[in-house]
């Protein structure tokens, strides 16, 4: 009886493996599937698509796609006079660049602190792209990067920057309106690989 | 991009409720016979964010460029400045909560004394007619402001490190 068993329940296992193997192999291997295109954008008027980088680079996270923009940084209120320090390390080394394409950037920048708040008491910063530059970095850590030689100073002046803002900014593109005061200033926004 | 876009729709919402809504902002809402109301900033950069109703669009663009010819044709001695200090921009996306078109405006550098408000440097150039068909479009284009931004150029701050020296 309990072999008979036995030889239920090893049958009652195997079947439906022995099943299922024969079932994969009559069907072909599966190849995995290939890469797909990315669904085109709808392009806003007025902005850009910034072209795909070649793999393995990636967009830079903080760029923008139109020809001018802001970026808004809240910095701790506590901490204010660590990020104007910060500030001033970053024009030094946009005053002191050789890379045509930071110095292109650095011609738009302008920084402003704003008088109100903003949550949690927050001093608020915004970094005024116009022109702005579209799709490069406008990551700070790269510029400091290329100024700052000594890696032990690059690192005490990053901690200036990290430890003064509560989050990496919010990032908004313009798109400058032809036909208002100021209009036709900016130039389309193109495309820049860098 | 599109994380960016969401932090940008989330950057606005956190940022945007905090700032009081811009007296220059309601110049729209203001009836046509009421007294000038004057529109005066004393930082040197004004950021205002505006909400316009949805299809109307077209219009607010049309108020922005009849703005700008106020401006050129003004005798105010003042005003070649503000016109070349001024720039507004559409932001592709919305930056409010219900989805409305956004619009950016720009002032930098403030022009110290000179009056900012849109409906009074239009009317300084206006026949009635012309100051009638203006408000309605201006009214019916405005849907509010989302948010105002002043400030001082971090460059210019006395609390900034001096380049270079200072920072090495």
């Amino acid at each position: 009886m309990i072999d008979i068993r036995r030889a239920v329940l090893v049958a009652a296992v195997l079947t439906p493996l022995t099943a299922a193997a024969a079932q994969q192999a009559a069907q072909p291997a599966k190849q995995p599937d290939a890469p797909q295109p990315p669904a085109a954008a709808v392009a806003v008027p007025g902005t850009v698509t910034c072209p795909a980088p070649a793999p393995p680079a990636t967009l830079p996270a903080r760029s923008f796609n139109a020809p001018a923009g802001m970026l808004m940084i809240p910095v701790r209120s506590t901490r204010v006079a660590d990020f104007d320090k910060f500030l001033g390390y970053v024009r030094d080394a946009l005053a002191k660049t050789t890379d045509a394409g930071l110095r292109e950037q650095a011609r738009g920048w302008r920084f402003f602190k704003l008088a109100e708040t903003g949550p949690n008491g927050d001093v608020l910063y915004a970094l005024l792209a116009d022109p702005a530059v579209p799709c490069v970095d406008y990551g700070f850590l790269p510029i400091l990067n290329a100024a700052i030689q000594d890696a032990k100073q690059l690192e005490e002046v990053w901690n200036l920057y990290r430890n003064s803002v509560t989050n990496g900014g919010h990032l908004m593109n313009f798109v400058p309106l032809t036909d208002s005061p100021g209009g036709g200033a900016a130039p389309p926004a193109t495309p820049q690989k860098r | 991009m599109r994380r960016l876009s969401g932090l940008v729709v989330a950057g606005a919402l956190m940022v945007l409720p905090v700032f009081t809504l811009s007296s220059h902002a309601q110049d729209a809402a203001q009836p046509a016979a009421s007294a000038p109301q004057k529109t005066l900033y004393t930082t040197d950069t004004v950021i205002t964010i505006y909400s316009v109703n949805p299809g109307k669009e077209a219009d607010y663009e049309k108020v922005m460029a009849t703005l700008r010819d106020a401006l050129a044709k003004s005798t105010a001695p003042e005003a070649k400045a503000q016109l070349a200090g001024w720039k507004v921009f559409k932001s592709p996306k919305p930056l409010s909560q219900d989805g409305s078109p956004s619009y950016i405006h720009v002032i930098n550098p403030v022009v110290k004394g000179a009056d900012y408000n849109i409906v009074q440097i239009v009317y300084a150039v206006s026949s009635d007619d012309e100051k009638r068909a203006f408000y309605d479009l201006y009214k019916g284009a405005l849907k509010g402001a989302l948010s105002q931004m002043v400030g001082n150029d971090v460059a210019t701050s006395a609390s900034a490190p001096a380049p270079a020296t200072g920072a090495q």
